[in-house]
């Protein structure tokens, strides 16, 4: 019954109740198909109700101080790779946006390297990571399992593979 | 997969195009081929989809890959299948479904998103009861007439083929949709698992689905939905044989690319599928699933699409299913 | 017993060994990379049964899946990528275990268990699958419905600290479920005009981002990063103090094996509820429940039993009326129809002698289990000795090529970085994120199971309770939801009135 649990508490319990609330108004605007008993927005705006009152429970637990304590976090053990995560995070939008376009090696090559060096790889030994591993697992995926990844309509298009 | 379009119009431009054009004009195929099936593994698209890319593969000896993208009742697929690139390394199956997104209004392509390379399936629905269930379908038509809304029906999700060929029946016999109420499930197995245990009355679906259900004695049928006796099955009589009224409805499943497949492609991808249809190995595999062969090559697949569009959208509006 | 004796003749040949044995090797390999399914382990073989004999081609099925579906929880213990959705119930215990050391005994106790599970499950199989299967066929939308209603209760157990954050996060599940296009209206849910969003978010991107993505974020963040990835490994030999645990555990062992079996054998629900319940039920009767959640492997041992269990479950209703139990059995009905074995009362008598090589084959194939599972774990341990950030650029390529790889979909690389970022924040604010898997996978078996059930009964809710097994199971659903509610507000008012006395 600490003070940050309650916190804690009542910043989930808040979410809780704005997220339910947006489902419900959302769900609300589904159109319904004639001669069904119950809308496709039925089930949505159940579960959105049921968030926001689990959250409201949260916020009055919070409140009458009720939370139950957390399970305490290890000691932070070092410097944050801050530059790293938001390589990790953009790097995968970049993949998911230009996957088909670049294709699968390069953009992956340039990633996992990148990455390496900014947890402390030199870039030799990155590289030297990188390339067997995304090769290794094109090979694996294209020719063994049949299950293509994309070859990139850059390399295509540049005579690199085919 | 808008977006990547736009992108990729944008990123490739003219300039890579031209480099392109040359690589795939010279011998298609040089890489392995996609073929895109827009339902789940498992499933009887699924299993044809196979059949048909192994032996593509030998034809075209190139690897035929099989890419399961399901979802929206097929419709992420068959978008997925006519927004790909028109190089000839994506392909697709389709299927009945197609011919009825535009006008249930669940999505916005028909066939003439496609090229046609070949029908290769086509099956008959039936009218699935119960082992111990009405002797006939004159018997549970007359149920229906007697209680309407107390025999309940399913099949697969609502609007799909299988609700369309009940309601079909129904407004072909004077009933109003609401005499039998479709039960939504999301496909033909689970339909069928309701009536085995006695939950519902009656199923619609294709010959081949309840085929197991069928040959295990827990099911029925007792009508087909076709203009005449299918060889497949003599014993089972057709809806005019059984209640006197005009009704036959069929699924089907095709090869095709998407729009503007360049003419080499289209034409080498026809004389492919020509000699899978022919195969022994393509008989005996869809034979051995009762899987109804029927073959229609490429331009005469197009206008098979065409009149099968016309079909599907006259009965779903008779049916009170078009938006 | 002459049909048992001609059944082990068929099995007795050299290339039918020979097949078992590379789709065991086949379905390992599938079954230990990060994000790869044993359904799609299936999918990929079926061409190759198209020119098998019968009963090569059912076994390699049969085999490919038991290895597949017991190897994927190898990923889940050593890197936090569950292999299947019911692996997500205790992928958290066997991490935990990993971390403090203990990677040899959790997976060796998961894999022993398995062992067991699936030879029951056999032998089940073997002895009562037509009883078994005519009592699956009587389940309708409202068993199903109710049924659902029980697995999703399993949210609250799995959940550590606090039952209500884990409900929490069943309902943010949930509601992911219900994104895309309704399956039963054909109505857009959520998708705000995106095609893309049409087929709704599929819960393996989903899976490996709420765990891998999001550990190897809050990792960096931490900078827990730069230390070595797990303590020192205690244990050298991977069945070393197994055979203790399975003993002290046997009651799990069997409870899990029975469970899984029962549920596995409902057609189109039971493998991924199995699981997640058996580890629900060994925590609500532990002795020591507080452990549950800090690499304990009490509950591991008894979904591990149940998991596997489930998978010769599954087998019932497909070899007794060619009703697919889950997608793995749907495909290999296929392959048993094509080969003419088709499935039915008819197997039972016409084909006996095949049925029985086959049920030989589940033996095989779950003995099997144990050298090359030994020998997956051996081969994959190293994995804990490989530098950080090696490990952590490994893990990612895994991810975007399983998240890539299960629909071919470039979204569902958006979709696994998306849950990431969401099972981060979950973290941090301490709400668990295996029910939101839960949610995912029950959601559509709840809301599609309620409307055609309510279809039937011609929208009156008693006709829920109308049916002999649907009342029962409604019954118990009511009260699993109920009653700890009100366990917990006696007890708040015993101390309220305890307090006012004293």
């Amino acid at each position: 019954m600490n003070a940050a649990a309650g916190r804690r508490d009542l910043l989930v319990g808040a979410l809780a109740i704005g997220g339910g609330l947006t489902v419900m108004w959302l769900a609300a605007q589904i159109r319904g198909m004639p001669g069904q008993p119950f809308s496709p927005g039925f089930a949505p705006s159940i579960i959105g109700g049921l968030a926001a009152l689990v959250g409201a429970v949260l916020v009055l637990r919070a409140a009458l101080g009720h939370a139950p304590a957390l399970e305490s976090e290890e000691a932070d053990p070092g410097p944050p790779f801050r530059a790293a995560a938001l390589w990790v995070g953009g790097g995968i939008l970049v993949i998911a946006a230009l996957f088909e376009t670049i294709g699968f090696v390069p953009l992956l090559l340039v990633w996992l390297a990148g990455f390496l060096m900014l947890t402390g790889v030199r870039l030799l030994p990155a590289i030297a990571f990188a390339v067997p591993m995304v090769f290794g697992m094109d090979l694996a995926f294209t020719k063994l399992l049949g299950v293509p990844l994309p070859p990139g309509e850059w390399m295509i298009a540049l005579g690199l593979l085919g | 997969m808008s977006i990547a379009t736009t992108r990729r119009a944008l990123v490739a431009g003219a300039a890579l195009a031209t480099f392109a054009r040359p690589a795939f004009a010279q011998s298609w195929p040089t890489r392995p081929v996609s073929m895109i099936v827009p339902w789940a593994a498992g499933g009887g698209t699924d299993a044809t989809g196979r059949i048909v890319a192994t032996l593509l593969e030998r034809e075209l000896g190139r690897p035929v890959n099989v890419v399961n993208r399901t979802g929206g009742g097929g419709l992420v697929g068959h978008t997925e299948i006519a927004n790909a690139r028109a190089d000839g390394y994506t392909i697709g199956v389709i299927t009945t479904e197609l011919s009825l997104y535009r006008t249930t209004g669940a999505g916005q392509i028909d066939w003439k998103n496609f090229t046609p390379i070949a029908l290769y399936n086509t099956d008959p629905q039936g009218v699935h009861v119960r082992a111990d269930g009405p002797r006939d379908l004159a018997q549970l038509v007359a149920q229906i007439r007697e209680r309407p809304g107390a025999n309940k029906a399913s099949g697969a999700n609502l609007g799909g083929a299988a609700h369309l060929s009940l309601v079909g029946m129904l407004n072909a016999l004077g009933l109003p949709p609401s005499a039998a109420p479709w039960v939504p499930t999301d496909g033909s197995a689970p339909s069928l698992q309701q009536l085995a245990a006695g939950a519902i009355q009656l199923v619609t679906t294709t010959m081949p689905e309840a085929k197991t259900m069928v040959d295990a004695g827990q099911v029925r049928t007792i009508a087909i939905m076709r203009a005449s006796r299918d060889p497949a099955y003599p014993n089972v009589p057709t809806v005019k044989e059984a209640v006197g009224v005009d009704w036959s409805l069929g699924a089907w499943r095709g090869i095709a690319g998407p729009r503007n497949l360049p003419e080499a492609i289209t034409t080498r991808l026809r004389q492919a599928m020509a000699k899978v249809v022919a195969d022994p190995e393509f008989i005996r595999l869809m034979t051995a699933r009762s899987f109804g062969m029927e073959y229609v090559d490429g331009p005469a697949f197009g206008a098979w699409l065409e009149a099968a569009d016309k079909r599907f959208g006259d009965a779903a509006r008779a049916a009170g299913l078009a938006r | 017993m002459e049909q048992v004796i001609a059944a082990a003749g068929m099995l007795a040949d050299l290339q039918l060994i020979l097949v078992i044995a590379a789709a065991c090797a086949f379905g390992l390999f599938v079954g230990a990379v990060p994000g790869l399914t044993a359904t799609m382990a299936t999918a990929l073989m079926v061409p190759f049964t198209f020119f098998m004999e019968p009963l090569a081609a059912v076994s390699a099925i049969v085999a490919c899946t038991a290895m597949a579906i017991t190897a994927g929880d190898i990923p889940g213990c050593l890197i936090r990528v569950p292999g299947t959705p019911a692996s997500a119930a205790y992928t958290d215990e066997t991490y935990a275990m990993t971390r403090k050391g203990q990677a040899a005994q959790a997976l060796g106790s998961s894999l022993v268990s398995s062992v067991i599970g699936g030879l029951f499950g056999a032998v089940v199989l073997m002895v009562a699958a037509p009883l078994l299967a005519q009592i699956a066929l009587n389940f309708s939308a409202f068993e199903y419905f109710w049924l659902a209603m029980i697995g999703l209760s399993c949210a609250a157990f799995v959940a550590s600290a606090d039952p209500l954050r884990g409900i929490l996060a069943l309902l943010i599940g949930l509601f992911v479920s219900t994104v895309g296009m309704d399956a039963v209206s054909g109505a857009q849910r959520f998708t705000f005009g995106s095609t893309a969003l049409t087929g709704g978010l599929s819960f393996i991107p989903a899976m490996i981002g709420l765990f891998a993505v999001a550990e190897i974020l809050r990792a960096l963040l931490t900078g827990e990063a730069s230390k070595p990835f797990a303590q020192p490994q205690q244990v050298q030999g991977v069945f070393h103090g197994v055979g203790t645990l399975i003993r002290r555990y046997w009651r799990n062992t069997l409870r899990g094996s029975v469970l899984g079996t029962a549920i596995g054998a409902l057609p189109g629900a039971g493998g991924d509820i199995a699981a997640w319940m058996s580890y629900a039920m060994a925590r609500r009767f532990s002795k020591t429940p507080e452990k549950f959640g800090t690499g304990h492997p009490e509950g591991v041992i008894e979904a591990g039993a149940s998991n596997n269990a489930g998978l010769s479950g599954a087998w019932i209703p497909a070899l007794v009326f060619g009703i697919p139990g889950d997608a793995v059995t749907a495909i290999a009905v296929g392959v048993l129809i094509m080969q003419g074995l088709n499935p039915g009362p008819q197997l039972f008598t016409q084909q006996s002698e095949t049925l029985y090589a086959i049920y030989m084959v589940f033996i095989l194939a779950n003995l099997l289990l144990l050298p090359l599972g030994w020998l997956a774990i051996r081969l994959a341990r190293p994995i804990l000795s490989v530098p950080r950030p090696q490990l952590m650029a490994a893990i990612l390529l895994f991810c975007v090529v399983g998240a890539f790889a299960i629909n071919n979909s470039m979204l569902d690389i958006g979709v696994m970085l998306g849950f990431g970022a969401l099972g981060l924040m979950l973290g941090k604010v301490g709400v668990p994120v295996a029910p939101v898997i839960l949610g995912m996978v029950l959601g559509p078996l709840v809301e599609q199971n309620f409307l055609a059930a309510i279809v039937i009964a011609d929208g009156r809710f008693m006709g829920f309770f109308e049916r002999p097994i649907a009342a029962a199971l409604g019954v118990a659903a009511i009260l699993v939801w109920t009653l700890p509610l009100v366990f917990a507000l006696r007890r708040r008012g015993a101390i309220r009135t305890s307090a006012a006395s004293g």
